[in-house]
């Protein structure tokens, strides 16, 4: 942002207010229907994960039996919470990093009315029966080029932005959520069409949903991560990247790797045989460009011997990369083919690494630039510290859970499963504990979010007591840091 | 302050905070640097990179769409197994076993459990010449289905054709199971030699492929070409082929059993490799 | 500031072209698809064909010969013979719990207990008949022998 010749910090600061302007109501109405979205997806997680346990839990209901609830929840977390946060984090950042004012926000918010609509709707339908019955895909045939088109007409001004920034500079995030934007279209049209409109061998149906499953979590959820981690870490810190080749590589490789993984999951059918193995490989090697991005941005934030801001959007932030480097020693471990990829391909452990993905490193990033944005959208400070502090400390132990639970549980499970001579009660009791553990972190992690919800919702209607607190609250603040020399604020 | 109004503050009009707004407390991102990439990055990206490479190579066969499985693959063993091979059966009932799991598996949705079919859409087994008759025109139908008039001179539904996928074994043993089973008894077997003739001369029609009709069945009017095999011979169960079994047991008393045990077709045991593929499969 | 590349004709051209991005892929695998459209060159696709024929072919016959009108008559007396099948209540037990309140009542009042004949041992359906017919003689059993 330096390269502007007359940019003076009050100019800055203006263009930044302006921009914010510009964007307040479609960034605080994605955030906060994503945050609805995420109670909602928990809940159903709750009621998916007990029936694995207790198989006998609603059993009356046919809305939800588990073959209903369970697409419900991946599809309401993926869908309602992901999909919108990220939008509303990518279009921020985006125009932020472009300087450049949003023009359309009126398109852009019908168009999240309308993405809302399909997902109420999807979900509806698969809860009512009529899901699809491909994993991450379960909204019924009609969901789909709603979801896209509204999705084009969202982030296509995020485009338009970079063209005509100021400035030849290209900041890292930049490339990542540049990438995210163009991939999804790429993945949601070849896999819609060629399983939904075109007729092709079953089998490698199964294979494409894969490589869609993987391709989405790869090249949307991660690189969005990314380039909100590559934008908060040198920003709230002041200090730059270390290495601009290694962040360089570590987007290439990610470019060039992505694409190949996903099918492992199918290791074994009637596929050709190079198929999955080129999966599990290519999964494995995915490796390499989170280890570089979290290597990089730990560099970032650790490199000088001055505090770190303690504030949310630094805490958050590292969760989410140390959630990125388990991530990564997970896709290695997980897709070895002598031993461990027989024992999780039908596991509990892929919906734990699904999860880690989607919550633990793509949900703390997206947390971290909430809680960064949100301020400077609506003016106001956030009001209750103590809320995001447990926000915060449920979302880490719930995500630990279900690393526990569900990835070493799952391990164990699929080794169960891999003794044959067992009848198969003997399996499902071995994943009874898992599960049930998984149940409790998903219990945690609701706790952790609705507060996170009523806490954001509070923010953006702000009744005027609200007001008149968070008034109250920063003066007392910047009192205090005129005090002492070290303020416990929330924001940087 | 003016009295206070319950009006949520949508347009975020009034701000609420104190000077300075966190706006304008923000850093700038400053330039990237340009520090030399660690050995360490380098060391562990290159042990990753080298596994990935071993975990492509695994499969074998890189972009090769025509194999569907690894080289040399064989089914693991479970541990503990002993591999014993399945004891001999009488031939009669080898491929009775095995035509009763066809019938059970096929057949019976139409023809009925007792192959008496329905009499409106499905004809009856149970005494029928063509089953009974000569065996290739009745293995002719078994392959090819039919349509129109059967031996009765009734017309019914249509047979589907069962020989896709089907195996000399499986039409020899259905076969066999229809001509000695539900009151039928004919007391031959058909052999896997005169299913494996039957399938040639299915495939050697003119209109190869295409629904058997009683006009055309007249054509084949002949039982099919192969050694015959007793009812009473030893087979091996699984490959149906002719088992030399020890001498009889001979007059002295000291007959080990194990000679008549087996005949008796005992269940496999259970630690032998079973030929069925295991539940956990996908 | 360089004012010369924000300019309505460059977020029109990038409107498209960005449209045209997002839908590279599409395009490309649209072209995959129709050229790689080739006759089908192994056995499994050349037998295919004449499957899916022969399968219509039965499916048709089948279809005729399952005509709604007749399902529509067979169905009340289908459900007369079900509900002539269900076991009716049994008013003189065989068969008591100890210490239940059947059996106090019963020590009350012995006319109401079981019969000093046994009843009938069922005769077991022959194995291969179909479920449906071993359920009526079943339920003949437990029938009351009144005395």
């Amino acid at each position: 942002m330096s390269s502007a010749s007359s940019a003076t910090p009050t100019s800055d600061a203006a263009i930044r207010a302006g921009i914010d302007r510009s964007l307040r109501h479609p960034v605080m109405f994605f955030l906060t229907s994503g945050a609805a979205w995420l109670a909602v997806s928990i809940l159903l997680a709750i009621t998916a994960s007990i029936k694995v346990h207790c198989p006998t839990f609603l059993d009356g209901c046919g809305f939800v039996d588990f073959g209903r609830v369970f697409p419900a929840h991946i599809n309401t977390l993926i869908y309602g919470w992901g999909f919108q946060s990220g939008f509303g984090v990518l279009i921020w950042l985006m125009a932020r990093m472009s300087r450049q004012e949003c023009r359309s926000a009126g398109t852009i918010l019908a168009a999240g009315h309308v993405w809302n609509l399909g997902v109420l709707l999807g979900t509806l339908g698969i809860l009512c029966g009529e899901g699809s019955g491909m994993p991450w895909m379960e909204f019924p045939r009609f969901a789909w080029p709603v979801l896209l088109l509204s999705y084009i007409a969202i982030v296509v001004w995020s485009f338009i932005q970079f063209r005509v920034r100021a400035g030849e500079r290209t900041f890292v995030a930049q490339w990542y959520l540049l990438g995210a934007m163009m991939w999804f279209p790429w993945l949601s049209i070849t896999a819609n069409t060629l399983l939904f409109c075109v007729p092709g061998h079953p089998v490698m149906a199964a294979g494409i949903n894969a490589w869609f499953k993987s391709g989405l979590v790869f090249l949307f959820f991660v690189p969005s991560a990314l380039g909100a981690a590559y934008y908060l870490a040198p920003k709230l810190t002041g200090r730059p990247i270390p290495s601009h080749t290694l962040a360089r590589l570590g987007f290439w490789s990610l470019a060039v790797v992505a694409p190949w993984a996903g099918m492992q999951k199918l290791a074994g059918a009637p596929l050709p045989v190079f198929l999955p193995y080129v999966g599990a490989a290519a999964t494995a090697l995915l490796a390499v460009p989170l280890l570089i991005a979290a290597l990089n941005l730990l560099r970032t934030i650790f490199s000088s011997e001055e505090k770190l801001p303690k504030c949310a959007p630094m805490s958050f932030t590292l969760a989410g990369l140390v959630s990125m480097l388990v991530l990564a020693a997970t896709a290695v471990l997980f897709n070895l083919p002598g031993s461990s990829l027989w024992k999780v391909q039908f596991s509990l452990s892929g919906y734990g690494f699904d999860m880690l993905a989607v919550y633990g490193v793509f949900g703390f990033m997206m947390f971290a630039a909430v809680y960064f944005m949100v301020p400077r959208l609506t003016n106001c400070e956030w009001r209750y510290p103590r809320l995001i502090n447990m926000h915060f400390f449920f979302s880490v132990y719930g995500i630990g859970a279900i690393v526990v639970g569900a990835m070493i549980g799952g391990y164990v499970h699929g080794s169960a499963a891999e003794a044959w001579l067992q009848p198969w009660e003997y399996v499902v009791d071995t994943l009874r504990p898992f599960a049930a553990v998984s149940t409790f972190a998903w219990c945690v992690i609701l706790f952790a979010n609705v507060f996170f919800f009523l806490h954001l919702a509070l923010m953006w209607l702000r009744p005027d007591r609200l007001l008149a607190a968070c008034k109250a609250k920063t003066e007392d603040r910047v009192a205090q840091s005129q005090q002492t020399e070290d303020p416990q604020s929330t924001t940087p | 302050m003016s009295a206070p109004s319950q009006q949520p503050d949508l347009e975020n009009s009034v701000p609420a905070v104190a000077s300075p707004p966190p706006v304008e407390r923000e850093k700038s991102i400053p330039e990237s640097g340009s520090e030399p990439i660690s050995l360490r990055t380098t060391v562990i990206c290159g042990a990753v990179l080298i596994l990935g490479g071993l975990i492509a190579g695994y499969s074998g066969n890189q972009f090769s769409y025509a194999s569907l499985f690894r080289d040399g693959y064989v089914r693991e063993r479970p541990p503990g197994a002993k591999i014993t091979p399945p004891a001999p059966k009488k031939a009669l009932d080898a491929y009775m076993a095995r035509g009763k799991k066809i019938f059970e598996g096929k057949c019976i949705t139409c023809h009925g459990p007792e192959a008496k079919g329905n009499g409106v859409t499905y004809p009856s087994l149970v005494g029928s010449p063509w089953a009974l008759g000569e065996t290739e025109r009745f293995s002719l139908i078994v392959l090819n289905g039919l349509a129109g008039a059967v031996s009765d001179g009734k017309t019914y539904g249509v047979m589907t054709p069962q020989g896709i996928g089907m195996t000399p074994e499986d039409l020899a043993g259905i076969m066999t199971y229809v001509r000695n089973h539900f009151g039928n008894t004919k007391g031959d077997v058909v052999t896997v030699e005169m299913a494996r003739n039957a399938m040639k001369a299915s495939a050697a029609r003119k209109n190869a492929g295409q629904l058997m009709s009683a006009g055309e069945l007249a054509d084949h009017v002949r039982n099919l070409e192969g050694k015959e095999v007793k009812p009473d011979d030893m087979v091996d169960p699984l490959t149906f082929a002719p088992v030399a079994v020890a001498a009889a047991p001979s007059a002295v008393p000291v007959a080990p059993p194990a000679e008549t045990a087996p005949a008796t077709g005992t269940a496999p045991a259970p630690d032998a490799a079973p030929p069925v593929p295991a539940p956990g499969a996908p | 500031m360089d004012p010369t590349r924000d300019n309505p004709i460059i977020r029109f051209n990038t409107f498209w072209w960005a449209l045209w991005a997002f839908f590279a892929f599409a395009i490309v695998l649209a072209a995959i698809m129709i050229f790689n459209r080739a006759a089908p060159t192994n056995l499994e696709d050349a037998v295919a064909v004449a499957r899916y024929q022969t399968q219509q072919t039965v499916a048709e016959a089948q279809a005729k010969a399952l005509p709604a009108a007749d399902i529509e008559a067979a169905i009340p007396e289908v459900a007369a013979k079900l509900a002539a099948s269900k076991p009716v209540a049994v008013e003189r037990p065989d068969q008591v719990v100890p210490e239940s309140p059947t059996s106090k009542a019963l020590i009350a009042e012995p006319a109401l207990g079981p019969t000093t004949e046994p009843a009938p041992v069922p005769v077991p359906a022959p194995a291969p008949a179909p479920a449906t017919e071993g359920t009526p003689a079943e339920t003949d059993a437990p029938a009351p022998v009144n005395s």
